[in-house]
């Protein structure tokens, strides 16, 4: 009898025993929820610490990609952390031209995302206080009779996960998810400031054709003249001048600066543009409508500055 | 012996994960929003350009130092925005990192072996 590892089992065994009671929020389930199961859904099982990945590659697979989980833990996996970071996922997830974009902390945000067919990527944590144990798995369904949770996780291509579970889960996760965007396509009940946050991201990765085609929705999607709609065509005129379509975007700078006459930024940027495309004598002209203003923000004011040594420097003969 | 191990280990570790269960809050993640708020500031990108390769190189070396393969670091540290490096700079050894799901079977095993032990059950004969 002595000589067994008791010592080690007991805090193992309290570990996991209080995972399962310890109280869960206190909350009604899902009114009227229906029944909702994204079956098609692809599983990759996980193989010992690789949740992130095969989550990571069970998302993208659903947004159309095809990407195998051995190649996504190349690209999110920290051997030295024995795990995957968020934010690597959602970096990782705009690398493959795809749009990240996190919800609202409540299982409705969930609901309504899978009734709009997208799987909700998670993090739980299912360890308790000073011993967390992270875990990424797919939300996938909802089962109103048995207020349970549908997921695909680690090995697992269908569990079952009490609503009271999983929000506790999540709960001590911050409440953390996100749902993987073709460029273009919506969240339901979608946030477009968050949206727009999510595409300017973007821009880091150099995603223009994702990024082009994001803005472009948001532009047919929101009032002509509101700031979400500026802010869209100011993206998609920077994304197209990035992508080297000069001339459309000289035009999406133009119908900007028509409504918004005193958007510097996309004044200094239509300018460069002009001398990129060699009209002198526009992109002069452009440039030299900035009033020297002390009021403005000293990195536009530094961009300006910039943009007009440049053009004069490069149109010799045109201005001293 | 069995009794020793009852009164000496069992009941203490039971009491005080049942306290535990009551005292520890719920653990928060560290939140963060995707990409920068101010547009405006990113058309003057080329003053940035500096700090921005530091920190790409910054996060580059840490990436490496955990185990990333070098040239897959550096594709990991240019995906990121400038507000992300230095979150992941400043707390890459805190951040949460997902790993995979406590499996169930082990549990089973774990909650036989102590009934075993304990002298509840008799499964495994040679214990």
């Amino acid at each position: 009898m002595p000589g067994y590892p008791v010592a080690a089992v007991i805090p193992a065994l309290l570990l996991l025993v209080s995972g399962c009671v310890s109280q869960a929020p206190n909350t009604a389930g899902p009114a009227n929820a229906s029944h909702v199961e994204l079956v098609s859904t692809p599983f990759h099982p996980q193989t010992q610490y690789h949740c992130g990945p095969s989550a990571l590659a069970t998302v993208l697979g659903s947004s159309g990609l095809e990407i195998s989980p051995e190649r996504m833990s190349r690209e999110v996996y920290l051997p030295g952390r024995k795990g995957t970071l968020q934010l690597e996922i959602i970096a990782a997830v705009r690398r493959h031209g795809r749009i990240p974009y996190q919800l609202d902390g409540n299982l409705q945000a969930i609901l309504g995302q899978l009734d709009a067919d997208l799987p909700v990527l998670v993090l739980l944590n299912q360890g308790i206080g000073m011993f967390p144990a992270w875990h990424y798995a797919t939300v996938i369904g909802y089962q109103p009779g048995t207020d349970s949770v549908i997921l695909r996780s680690g090995s697992d291509f269908r569990l079952e996960m009490s609503r009271r579970r999983f929000e506790n889960d999540w709960k001590k996760a911050g409440y953390w998810s996100l749902v993987v965007l073709q460029p273009g396509q919506f969240p339901a009940s979608v946030d477009m400031g968050r949206y727009l946050n999510a595409l300017i991201a973007m821009e880091e990765a150099s995603q223009w054709k994702a990024v082009e085609t994001g803005y472009q929705a948001v532009l047919s999607g929101s009032p002509e003249d509101s700031p979400v709609n500026r802010l869209a065509r100011f993206g998609l005129a920077n994304a197209l001048r990035a992508d080297n379509q000069l001339e459309a975007a000289v035009m999406e700078y133009k119908q900007l600066l028509s409504r918004d006459p005193g958007h510097l930024s996309a004044r200094n940027n239509l300018a460069d543009t002009l001398l990129a495309l060699g009209r002198c004598n526009e992109a002069t002209e452009t440039i030299d409508r900035i009033d020297p203003d002390p009021a403005i923000e000293p990195a536009i004011s530094a961009a300006i500055h910039a943009t007009r040594a440049e053009i004069y420097a490069t149109c010799t003969g045109v201005r001293p | 012996m069995i009794r020793f191990f009852r009164t000496a280990i069992v009941l203490p570790s039971l009491v005080l994960f049942t306290l535990m269960t009551l005292w520890l809050p719920a653990a928060q993640a560290a939140m963060l929003g995707t990409g920068s708020a101010d547009k405006q500031s990113q058309t003057a990108s080329s003053t940035g350009t500096v700090e921005a390769f530091l920190s790409r190189d910054s996060v580059r070396q840490q990436l490496i130092a955990l185990g990333v393969d070098p040239e897959m670091a550096s594709v990991r540290a240019a995906s990121l925005t400038a507000e992300e490096r230095m979150e992941l700079e400043q707390k890459i050894e805190q951040l949460p990192a997902g790993a995979g799901a406590l499996e169930v079977i082990g549990i089973v095993f774990l909650v036989l072996l102590i009934l075993e032990l304990v002298g509840v059950t008799d499964i495994f004969k040679k214990i």
